[in-house]
């Protein structure tokens, strides 16, 4: 399935949503072009995530009519592939103009990151002075790059996009998805995604993905899972940049703990890289972070925090080969249903600890700490419901245990439902025995 | 060692009381005979158990061996033998196994394998029993099925002149009355009263068909000693009463 940003990125620089001088710049850009040889042969386009960069530079390609090449952050730097961009379109001359035009477009240009890094910078300066082809060049945060590199660029600024161009896209989308939604609701995704607008499509596609109606009443559902459509977004960003600090960012720009992404992450990496040798990396490095985790929790030493961040972000980025585009329908962590399973087992088996003590009658029935009760009588009960029913019976009957009290020590519904059904009987049989009088109980020869 | 019996009825008899409350023992052989002495698993029961060296027609033993038992698997061999058959003891060549030959018309070989028992030292009460009334064990067997009738327990009282077995339940209540001149021996200091579970007396009075005496053993809210006295054989079970409950 393709993700609703890719299914309605705008196929023309008009319909591009919102930066308006940006996309006049852009169309001037193009002009030139047309008519020859620019001033400058690259553009740089800058601004903040979603805010229609990455939009534009393909709109551009087509409004020229031209094919696009788009290289990773990893591939600019190698001399074979600068060799094929340039060199092809020298060396050999043209044979068929038209196919020939071509548009290059390089994402993630601020990811370049230290010293060795900056040897693609120069071969990229190298690209941009001879190539005959226009060069988009797109960044985050354009004042990381050298200012001689700026230099040789046309910059162009985009800014967020204001919240009622962001609504008027989400009406759309929601119009050609035969999605019935009310304003309210759209509205609230648009004031949430701070101007970005492909957060706020993701976020649209993670609620209403499936549905024909997205009514106020969703709204609940919405702040409930507001916190999880902001994760989508993180894991998103994480999951399909090839660039460090984008991978970074992302971590940093979300109000989760690291911790929580981190869960995240571990239950959709299956989903999203789908070649093993990926996965298997991600997930290393993931467990690596992981292991950073448990030192900062252990030594309180927070100082390793950015360990665990980097590997749990740019390494899992980092991790795959290639960038998987589609949209994954990304899942709630079981980890975390778990987690609320055990704490919930662990409260019922508290309060069966204390049910055994007999502090909430007279009858007191074993006299022993919780602790102890909870170390040594109930993994003995536990032993005794799948080992010897019978037993097991008795034990339920003289305790006085409930159906769930027996389940959660048998940890099997049919087997608790027979130990229950005989410690009934049992129970049932001593109260006959009552009323008929009989108060006598045997003893043991123990005790003479 | 090897041991053989003219008469099968005590060894049958016997292990038939005992193998229904307890599963299995150390059975111990040795020159004057052969002993059992184990608790059930309740801790409810003790039964002590000696077949003298005198009640065989032929025992050669030169040793002091435990033999672990399976009771259970022991009663079903010895069902198998009829009143006119001889038995004979032995352990097989490989000292594995109890082999019990019963002679007949024919001559039939059972090798019961023997199973480790965990040597368990048993602490037997110590008991002063105001009263010790001996009397035909068919008395107290009867008295037992007659209180059987209206409960599951049964009370054993003793005044100066009588021996008591009596019950009582909703349905309606029992009195057996043996009188001092009726029991064999009577011996009263004071009057006292247990009660017992007749679940465990219907087992232990199964041994009444070897003896022609039985001695009750009685007092107040104490166990009860059952000895059943037959030459050669000494078979007494010790029984845990019932008491009130708070």
């Amino acid at each position: 399935m393709k993700t609703w940003v890719e299914k309605y990125r705008p196929r023309t620089l008009k319909e591009v949503a919102g930066n308006p001088k940006a996309i006049a710049a852009l169309v001037a850009w193009v002009k030139e072009w047309k008519l020859g040889k620019p001033k400058k042969r690259a553009v740089l386009l800058y601004g903040p995530p979603g805010s229609g960069k990455t939009s534009a530079a393909y709109a551009l390609a087509r409004d020229l009519n031209y094919d696009y090449i788009e290289l990773n952050a990893s591939d600019w730097r190698t001399r074979d592939v600068i060799n094929r961009i340039v060199g092809s379109a020298s060396r050999f001359g043209t044979l068929d103009p038209e196919r020939e035009k071509k548009v290059i477009i390089l994402d993630e240009v601020d990811g370049i990151h230290g010293r060795a890094e900056y040897g693609g910078l120069a071969a990229l300066k190298k690209l941009i002075g001879q190539s005959r082809h226009p060069i988009i060049l797109i960044a985050n945060d354009p004042w990381k790059l050298p200012a001689d590199f700026r230099n040789l660029t046309l910059m162009v600024e985009f800014k967020r996009i204001n919240q009622r161009t962001v609504l008027r896209v989400l009406k759309e989308i929601c119009r050609r998805e035969g999605i019935e939604a009310e304003e309210k609701v759209l509205k609230i995704i648009a004031a949430n995604s701070n101007g970005d607008l492909r957060s706020a499509i993701n976020d649209l596609q993670a609620l209403a993905e499936g549905r024909r109606k997205l009514s106020l009443a969703d709204v609940e559902l919405l702040t409930m899972r507001d916190v999880e459509i902001k994760i989508f977004d993180t894991l998103v960003r994480i999951l399909k940049t090839e660039s460090i600090d984008r991978a970074r960012e992302a971590v940093f720009d979300s109000g989760e703990e690291p911790d929580t992404i981190l869960k995240w992450l571990a239950e959709n990496l299956p989903l999203e890289y789908r070649d093993p040798e990926d996965l298997a990396r991600a997930y290393n490095y993931l467990s690596r972070a992981d292991v950073f985790h448990g030192r900062i929790l252990r030594r309180q030493d927070w100082g390793l925090l950015s360990y665990m961040v980097d590997l749990m972000s740019a390494g899992v980025a980092l991790a795959k080969k290639r960038k998987y585009p589609g949209y994954t329908r990304y899942q709630y962590p079981k980890i975390f249903a778990m987690y609320a399973q055990l704490r919930g087992e662990r409260q019922s088996l508290d309060a069966l600890a204390e049910k055994l003590q007999g502090r909430k009658d007279a009858h007191t029935k074993i006299h022993a700490s919780k602790r102890i009760i909870k170390e040594q009588f109930i993994p003995m009960l536990v032993l005794l419901m799948k080992h010897n029913p019978e037993m097991a019976a008795l034990a339920a009957s003289e305790l006085e245990l409930e159906l769930k009290e027996i389940k959660l020590l048998a940890g099997d519904e049919k087997l608790a439902g027979e130990i229950y059904k005989q410690a009934e009987e049992i129970t049932k049989e001593r109260m006959r025995r009552l009323a008929r009088g009989d108060r006598t109980k045997q003893v043991s020869l123990w005790e003479f | 060692m090897k041991a053989t019996l003219a008469d099968p009825k005590i060894l049958k008899s016997s292990i038939d009381a005992i193998s229904n409350m307890i599963d299995e023992a150390g059975v111990i052989v040795s020159q004057e005979g052969i002993a059992l002495r184990a608790m059930d698993p309740a801790h409810v029961a003790l039964v002590d158990f000696k077949l003298e060296k005198e009640a065989f027609e032929e025992y050669d033993v030169n040793e002091t061996l435990t033999l672990g038992i399976d009771l259970d698997r022991l009663n079903t061999i010895l069902k198998r033998a009829g009143s006119s058959d001889r038995i004979e003891l032995s352990t097989s060549d490989d000292g594995g196994s109890l082999r019990i030959t019963i002679r007949n018309s024919a001559t039939r070989r059972f090798d019961l394998p023997l199973i480790d028992v965990g040597e368990e030292e048993l602490r037997v009460p110590q008991l002063e029993f105001p009263a010790k009334v001996e009397i035909d064990p068919k008395i107290l067997s009867e008295g037992i099925k007659d209180a059987e009738i209206f409960s599951d327990h049964v009370t054993l009282r003793c005044d100066a002149e009588n021996l008591y077995i009596s019950a009582r339940g909703d349905l309606g209540n029992v009195e057996v009355k043996v009188s001092r001149e009726e029991a064999v021996s009577f011996e009263v200091s004071e009057p006292c009263r247990s009660m017992f579970s007749i679940e465990y007396l219907k087992d232990m009075i199964k041994a009444g068909d070897i003896a022609t005496t039985v001695r009750i053993n009685l007092g107040n809210d104490i166990p009860v000693k059952l000895d059943f006295l037959a030459p050669g054989v000494s078979l007494s079970f010790l029984l845990a009463p019932r008491v009130e409950s708070e």
